[in-house]
């Protein structure tokens, strides 16, 4: 890759980075500054790897891969001070009373709080699916997963976190 | 639900801060100079524009092309030409045989012819078009030297059907173009009754005409005033027992001409006297055209100043009596000679007798 695609680099980073950012903003357990820090770091590293993307392939599915690693890099390098799901447990904690008045906001607000109480890679590929709207075969790439085991995956992760807002409808039979 | 819920997921979007994004661009163009990427340009900022402006642009001048290209109105005077030159050059460019070569130089011929034309018809004479008649007749022939031998003779028969058609196309426009131009006439004063019919070309081979009189081998629309006929000086040749060719001293007819002569000779191609090539008058490539003199075109009715078409009267005048005393000089000395002749036959006749 030649040096002077940076410009391409740039329309492929203000394509993604709102994308990014969110990945790892759930990744994190929705920690603003932890989500800004890695996903400047992800972004930093792609430029300096950029030479060896394959302009064939997708751009798309290329930065989430770097991102999971990173991130995963990120918690296995820290995993002294910061667990990645003690965090999302003390991060998803539900403060709010559920008998108040259930609007919009607080719906969302109650999925966002239940997505954390999922494992790990439930909450990876719900992201990666409904938030970021990443296609199977991308997320198959990203996850390097066969394009059935993603949708499993993602069917799992759905049964997870319905089980989660409602468990009196969805017990485990 | 199911469904409800997977909108519940899509609305969990989050913005990252305005001012994390200004800060991570700053960021990333910061760290791609340090590993050595070159600053970004406004040319790739606005790439998309660019882009579009090029596809428009090529858009426009590909069907500029195509229409300067294909129009004999688009001439060496229009603003468009210097496009219709240089898809010529793609065509010539494209030519890889001595074979190709030929035909693109063919039609670049004719195409100039169809030039000349639309010129004429405006008035307009223009040495350079007609110089470029004869450089890419000439041209043809001499890639045809290179094409192989067993393809040589039709490559030359294609010249030389080319070559005839291009003589009867210039002879036609060198007339519409001496008509329309108003060239100043030469006012010969000749014998009346050949003034008759209205005269264009005194034939050589044709010499029947009494000594004196013109002969006109043509309808032409000559001037009849009494008893002169006022011809364009091009076209005159006087009958004096010789035929005597009244220069013109006019380049812009005698490009045509030359032209036209250029493209005679290479009409006999395809005989067998001059198949090998003696009718190319060079061996090299003709490049040099005379260049656009947009002087021309300010006045394209230029004509000769009085005092210009009187001194050309004279030196006509004086080279009509020199060939005249010239000839009756001749014709003496001819008498002369066989009176002389006719005595020193019969003397050793008369000796023998004795």
């Amino acid at each position: 890759m030649e040096k002077s695609n940076l410009s391409q680099f740039q329309v492929a980073y203000e394509a993604t980075v709102e994308k990014i950012y969110n990945f790892v903003y759930y990744r994190t357990g929705r920690s603003r500054d932890l989500a800004e820090d890695l996903t400047s770091e992800i972004f930093l590293k792609a430029l300096e790897r950029f030479e060896t993307y394959d302009q064939n392939s997708s751009f798309q599915a290329w930065i989430f891969t770097i991102a999971r690693n990173h991130v995963i890099d990120r918690y296995r390098t820290h995993k002294e001070s910061v667990r990645l799901d003690d965090l999302t447990n003390v991060l998803s904690t539900p403060k709010k009373d559920m008998n108040l008045e259930i609007d919009e906001k607080e719906t969302v607000k109650m999925v966002m709080e239940s997505i954390d109480r999922l494992p790990e890679n439930h909450r990876e590929i719900l992201v990666l699916k409904f938030v970021n709207e990443l296609d199977n075969s991308e997320i198959s790439r990203i996850l390097d997963k066969n394009q059935g085991a993603v949708r499993v995956a993602i069917h799992r992760a759905l049964q997870a976190l319905r089980n989660i807002l409602d468990p009196r409808k969805h017990k485990p039979s | 639900m199911k469904k409800d819920l997977k909108l519940q997921l899509k609305n969990l979007k989050t913005k990252p801060r305005r001012s994390f994004v200004r800060q991570l661009n700053h960021d990333i163009v910061r760290h791609s100079r340090k590993i050595g990427y070159s600053k970004p340009s406004l040319l790739s900022t606005f790439s998309w524009a660019i882009k579009a402006g090029t596809v428009a642009t090529a858009s426009v001048l590909v069907v500029s092309t195509a229409y300067a290209y294909a129009s004999p109105t688009i001439t060496r005077n229009s603003p468009f030409y210097f496009v219709k030159r240089i898809g010529e050059s793609v065509e010539l460019a494209a030519a890889n045989s001595p074979e190709k070569q030929v035909d693109v130089y063919l039609r670049l011929a004719n195409r100039r012819i169809a030039e000349l034309q639309e010129l004429a018809n405006n008035g307009i004479i223009d040495i350079a078009t007609a110089t470029e008649v004869k450089a890419n007749s000439q041209n043809a022939a001499v890639f045809a030297k290179a094409v192989p031998e067993n393809d040589r003779k039709a490559v030359n028969k294609r010249i030389a059907d080319a070559s005839r058609t291009n003589v009867e196309s210039l002879t036609s426009v060198s007339v519409s173009a001496q008509v329309k131009s108003k060239k100043p006439v030469i006012i010969v004063k000749k014998d009346a009754a050949a003034l008759a019919t209205d005269a264009r070309i005194l034939e050589p081979e044709k010499p029947t005409s009494p000594e004196g009189s013109i002969e006109a081998s043509e309808p032409r629309n000559g001037t009849v005033v009494g008893s002169e006929l006022a011809l364009s000086p091009s076209e005159v040749k006087i009958n004096h027992g010789k035929d005597i060719n009244i220069e013109t001293h006019d380049p812009e007819i005698e490009a045509l001409n030359d032209a036209i002569e250029s493209s005679s000779e290479l009409s006999k191609l395809d005989t067998e006297e001059t198949e090998s090539g003696e009718a190319v008058e060079s061996e090299e490539i003709v490049d040099t055209i005379p260049e656009y003199d947009p002087e021309r075109y300010k006045n394209p009715f230029k004509t000769m100043s009085e005092e210009e078409y009187a001194n050309l009267m004279k030196a006509e005048d004086e080279a009509i009596e020199s060939e005249k005393e010239a000839s009756e000089l001749i014709k003496a000395n001819e008498e002369a000679g066989s009176e002389s002749t006719t005595q020193s036959d019969a003397e050793p006749n008369e000796s023998s007798l004795k």
